[in-house]
């Protein structure tokens, strides 16, 4: 059950990369000045990303089965091996630019491409106003919907 | 009967001042560490973002010479959840401000920030 939504806007991918490696003849980034350079790590647009997608009304969680399904066993053991906040997500950092890959999972009833473009714009909202990046595409895979009925445990057979 | 002397360097006085170098990095760090919405500094998954100086270990600070003297000074940061280019910028006045306050300007480079990590209101009350 997994349906991929159209990228928001058609751009040049942002090049993988360090901070500070492709300038451009004659530009000055944003980021770097006479002054001294900035550079945001990957894991910060990756959380962003990810708390900016959970917080969108009709997103129920984050990532794959596999992922949520080993993450809730990490959780039930006490073992804090996998960040719940940046699971579902990839990020590609380059000088100014930033694309995402969101894996989600959503409510069922919700209208799927209504929560997908709200995601998609609150996530480049975020993005664009905390890191100052901006955000080149945002791709989106629905990996599953989420019932009511799906947290709640199955009753014993046998008393 | 003379006493015999060991074969080593001179002890270093107690009361030596810091380098320059240590200067800079601890007034970096305590500059960085005080404006509201930096959290914490960031020693690196090795450790290695680390200036140190005699028994001093200072986390998340790298001032290193420059080829045209001076020192420049890196700055590794963990912030709270808030616009980080202005964030960045305020941290850098400040450094520039306090080195200005001890006499270091001179000598103070480039303030290079990276953002290592972000936390929520939740995970700070955590820490």
């Amino acid at each position: 059950m997994a349906e991929e939504t159209a990228p928001a806007r058609e751009t040049t991918r942002a090049k993988r990369g360090g901070h500070g490696g492709e300038e451009e003849a004659g530009a000055m980034s944003a980021l770097k000045s006479e002054r001294g350079t900035t550079a945001i790590n990957d894991l910060v647009v990756t959380k962003v990303a990810a708390i900016a997608a959970r917080e969108t009304r009709g997103v129920h969680d984050l990532g794959g089965g596999a992922a949520r399904a080993f993450g809730a066993v990490t959780e039930r053991v006490g073992v804090g091996m996998s960040d719940e906040r940046s699971r579902g997500v990839s990020v590609e950092v380059g000088e100014r630019e930033a694309a995402v890959d969101l894996t989600l999972v959503i409510e069922y009833g919700e209208s799927i491409p209504q929560v997908t473009e709200a995601v998609r714009e609150n996530v480049i909202k975020r993005i664009e106003g905390i890191t100052g990046l901006s955000v080149a595409e945002v791709n989106i895979v629905v990996n599953d919907l989420h019932f009511p009925g799906d947290d709640t445990p199955e009753e014993s057979r046998v008393n | 009967m003379l006493a015999r002397t060991r074969a080593s360097q001179p002890p270093r006085p107690a009361s030596a001042a810091p380098s320059e170098r240590a200067q800079l990095a601890r007034l970096a760090l305590d500059a960085a560490l005080g404006v509201a919405g930096v959290v914490s500094s960031h020693a690196g998954p090795q450790g290695t973002w680390v200036t140190a100086d005699r028994e001093e270990r200072l986390p998340g600070v790298l001032a290193t010479a420059l080829a045209g003297g001076g020192y420049g000074v890196e700055l590794h940061l963990v912030t709270e959840v808030v616009p980080l280019l202005p964030l960045a910028d305020r941290v850098r006045s400040r450094v520039e401000r306090a080195a200005a306050s001890a006499g270091l300007a001179d000598v103070l480079g480039p303030v290079d920030i990276t953002i290592e990590d972000v936390v929520t209101p939740n995970e700070v009350s955590k820490r």
